[in-house]
């Protein structure tokens, strides 16, 4: 027998780990996880030279151990989550890295949590270890549900056991949450511990998992597995729930040894085919996210008509802003609901946008609507709505203010924005102007051969008003691209656009835009240095607190000292 | 002058799971020659809000030392910053400005509006003018996996930013009459992917709405400026309640993930005319 697969399973423990994982979506400046080692980069230990063998070729033993666990959850100080599992855990190895593990005669009940159906926490589940004996991933059989998923992901990875030589050894292991660096160290002839401080990496995006972990294995004299207990703490944070933590402990003692003969360890290897890739992800999919999006979003729109939305907004027209603004705001991001749902709907809205007798507010309604909605279908509905030719001079400027504001851009919207550029209305010029250095941005590098910034700074060459120029120096700081950084030193020198100038410096990264901004608080004029540190607000702040500190000792402008302090707030995010 | 209150304090209240709720520091504007400035900052955990404006006249007594400000230096209007957060993602929603200068021989006037980072409008301050959008201003999500059952909240923060214009230029003097403005109302949804779960979210919160109607004049001759300064504010700041009711699998729990008391300042700035001696 294969003591270190004993071993390793014996130590199945219930990993809350896999269990609490925190997942934001948006993009982050400054990611909260740790930087992302690979973790299959660390080198395994070699296996031990007195490693027993695997199944052999006619037979094996089957391991059965009496487990239990019990894990909290706490958000805060209320206990969300109280469960308790007692199972015999049967250990059966069909090769040297493949082990088959069955649960049966579960008990598991408690609160807080979506059971399992028993008969799914009995069915068998695949090991799959690499060559040194380190878990690689579990294998399910197909239709085992995500709750028995993450109960068995968790309670066969927190417990895994990497064999080594000498009386230390490191390993980087990995459980449902990430990876985190196992210290083994060996306690007595017969006895090892295991200890986890932290991950050195989630599998997914999101705020940082705290786990400290000790497991204790004793061992027989032939090298398997007696007993072993394990103890994990973890604790995280969720934006809205604040401090999430849990704890976990599991214990097992081993209760039987069963030789199984070779027609049933061949039937268990025949059966290995049917299970499916190995892991240890039991992710939320894209597709669960869209359906909790959309139930938020049939929820929002419920009962609500495109035409009933827009006559309510309407009617906001001639009250203070101070009695509509936020039912304004509930219209237009119930619209943007409502598109999200019906792309149809936001079609029509598109066309509505485009008609020649609408009017201003309905203008905004609509754009805002379909910039709430953030589809390509509603991006492609403003489009339609900028060229078409009875649209009014407001739903156009509506509609490019919208795809400023969206992250979608494609060779339709920026078609659409190129020719509205070229409007003869200022206003539309002006508005789809600036909207095309915000798609540039939102295509970046990625723009399948499109390049609105190309033709921006060409025309900026050509302008000679400064206005004009002052326009193209906007729309170069929406995109945020380098490439304008010629453009913008060059007008840091021209007083009439150096505020202009300095604050396109916002969202390009580098040296070269923080040298400039440097310079621009330290040498520009009070509008200068107002508008740079205004930029620096939408910048990573931390590292300009020592010259915020330094600056404002010695600012004599009072409102360029407060958007010092405002960056200096920043700092407390 | 920036009011602030601190976080740290009402960390160590939620960490005792108690209610929090910020009392917003209401610190009126701070008026100096011919200007007026106010900023205030508020947040509480994952949501908050800031604001900054300043509105009136600049001239050359507010750089007496500086030989690049001549004595016919002028800048003059209203522009404001806001900032809002919501499930800890902030952002600043609108910088809104109208503002006339005359400097070194130089005169303009520029309207510009920014909102969520992107500047959606820059023009010359040459016609009376509007231009406001209504929109969502900030998107942020909470994603929590506990044990198979997927709550997810959808933070946005939407509202108006905008402003009017009515400038005036002429050959001796310039005018501005501007108001910007924004307002912004953070909402939070949610949904749970648990068939013995269901969640719910009860209320909103006014991130902000303030407004600051300002205007001003200036004409200048051989002796000096005469000048005429007319600015208000109406602020609405940080008001309201936002509370997540869940229930899982048998687990009732209920959290406010936001309360704010509310600040409320209105008034004159600053009502004066008159001529400075050059």
């Amino acid at each position: 027998m294969n003591h270190r697969r004993i071993a390793y399973a014996a130590a199945a423990a219930f990993a809350i780990l896999a269990a609490v994982l925190l997942v934001h979506d948006r993009p982050r400046q400054e990611p909260a996880t740790p930087p992302a080692p690979q973790v299959a980069k660390t080198p395994a230990p070699a296996p031990r030279a007195a490693a027993l063998p695997a199944a052999r070729e006619d037979r094996t033993e089957l391991r059965i151990f009496a487990a239990t666990m019990e894990q909290q959850l706490h958000l805060g100080d209320d206990r969300l989550l109280d469960e308790r599992l007692e199972a015999r855990l049967e250990w059966l190895p069909l090769s040297e890295r493949l082990v088959e593990v069955r649960l049966s005669a579960v008990r598991h009940d408690g609160v807080g949590r979506e059971l399992p159906p028993r008969a799914e926490l009995e069915r068998p589940v695949l090991l799959q270890l690499d060559e040194a004996g380190r878990l690689e991933g579990l294998r399910f059989l197909p239709r085992t549900g995500e709750a028995a998923r993450l109960l068995l992901t968790a309670l066969l990875a927190a417990g895994q056991f990497t064999p080594g030589d000498g009386t230390r050894w490191e390993v980087e292991e990995q459980d449902g949450t990430g990876a985190y660096r196992a210290i083994y160290e060996r306690t007595g002839p017969h006895a090892v511990r295991r200890s986890k401080r932290g991950y050195t990496r989630l599998h997914e995006r999101g705020e940082r998992v705290h786990v400290e972990g000790d497991a204790s294995f004793e061992l027989e004299a032939d090298g398997g597995l007696a007993a072993w207990r394990a103890t994990d703490a973890v604790h995280t944070r969720s934006a809205a729930f604040g401090t999430i933590a849990g704890t976990l402990e599991v214990e097992a003692r081993l209760i039987e040894r069963r030789e199984i003969d070779g027609a049933a360890l061949a039937s268990a290897r025949a059966g290995a085919a049917g299970y499916e890739a190995a892991t240890l992800v039991v992710a939320g999919t894209e597709a669960d996210d869209a359906a909790l999006d959309r139930a938020m979003d049939e929820e929002r729109a419920a009962g609500a008509t495109l035409s009933g939305l827009r006559r309510a907004f309407a009617e906001t027209v001639g009250r203070p802003r101070s009695e509509v603004g936020e039912l304004r705001a509930d219209l237009v991001e119930t619209a943007g609901a409502l598109f999200r749902i019906d792309p149809e709907e936001a079609r029509r809205a598109g066309e509505q946008l485009g008609a020649a007798d609408l009017s201003d507010a309905e203008a905004n309604f609509l754009a805002g609507g379909l910039q709430s909605a953030g589809t390509r279908e509603a991006a492609h509905a403003l489009a339609d709505a900028i060229r078409r030719r009875d649209a009014t001079p407001e739903a156009r400027r509506q509609a490019a203010a919208s795809l400023a504001l969206m992250d979608q851009a494609d060779a339709t919207t920026v078609a659409a924005l190129a020719e509205a550029a070229q409007s003869d209305d200022p206003t539309v010029r002006n508005t789809s102007t600036l909207a095309l250095g915000s798609q540039a941005r939102v295509l970046g590098t990625e723009s399948g051969g499109l390049d609105p910034l190309a033709d921006l700074l060409a025309a900026y060459e050509r302008a000679t008003d400064p206005v004009e120029r002052a326009m193209y120096l906007d729309a170069f700081g929406n995109s945020g691209d380098p490439r304008a950084l010629p453009a913008i030193r060059q007008a840091l020198a021209e007083p009439r656009l150096a505020a202009t100038a300095a604050f396109a410096l916002r969202f390009i990264d580098g040296q070269e835009a923080d040298a400039l901004l440097q310079a621009a608080i330290t040498g520009g004029a009070p509008q200068v240095r107002l508008a740079a540190w205004r930029a620096i607000g939408y910048r990573e702040v931390e590292p300009w607190l020592p010259w915020a500190q330094l600056a404002l000792g010695r600012e004599s402008a009072p409102q360029v000292a407060e958007a010092i302090h405002a960056v200096i707030a920043r700092a407390d995010d | 002058m920036r009011s602030k209150l601190p976080s740290s304090c009402l960390g160590a209240l939620a960490a005792l799971g108690l209610l929090t709720a910020a009392t917003p520091a209401a610190a009126g504007p701070t008026c100096k020659n011919l200007w007026c400035e106010s900023a205030a900052d508020w947040h509480d955990g994952g949501f908050g809000a800031s604001y900054s404006f300043w509105s009136g006249i600049e001239t050359k007594a507010d750089h007496p030392k500086d030989p690049s400000f001549d004595a016919t230096y002028f800048k003059g209007g209203a522009e404001m910053n806001v900032t809002a957060k919501v499930l800890g993602k902030r952002v600043t929603i609108a910088e809104v400005g109208a503002i006339a200068c005359n400097h070194q021989g130089d005169a303009w006037g520029e309207v510009k509006v920014v909102a969520a980072g992107q500047v959606i409008a820059s023009a010359e301050m040459s016609d009376q003018a509007e231009f406001g959008v209504d929109r969502t201003l900030i998107n942020a999500d909470d994603k929590i996996k506990l044990l198979g059952v997927k709550i997810k909240l959808k933070g946005k923060v939407s509202g108006g930013v905008g402003l009017t214009v009515d400038p005036s230029f002429g050959a001796d003097g310039i005018g501005v009459t501007a108001t910007p403005f924004t307002n912004a109302y953070a909402k939070v949804s949610a949904s749970v992917g648990a068939s013995c779960a269901s969640v719910g979210v009860e209320g909103s919160l006014t991130a902000i709405d303030l407004e600051v109607p300002s205007s001003v004049s200036a004409s200048f001759d051989a002796g000096g400026m005469e000048y005429a300064v007319a600015s208000d504010y109406d602020l609405h700041a940080i008001d309201g309640k936002i509370k997540v009711k869940l229930k899982v699998c048998g687990v009732k729990e209920s959290k406010t993930l936001a309360k704010f008391k509310g600040a409320r300042l209105a008034g004159g700035l600053l009502h004066t005319s008159g001529t400075l001696q050059f």
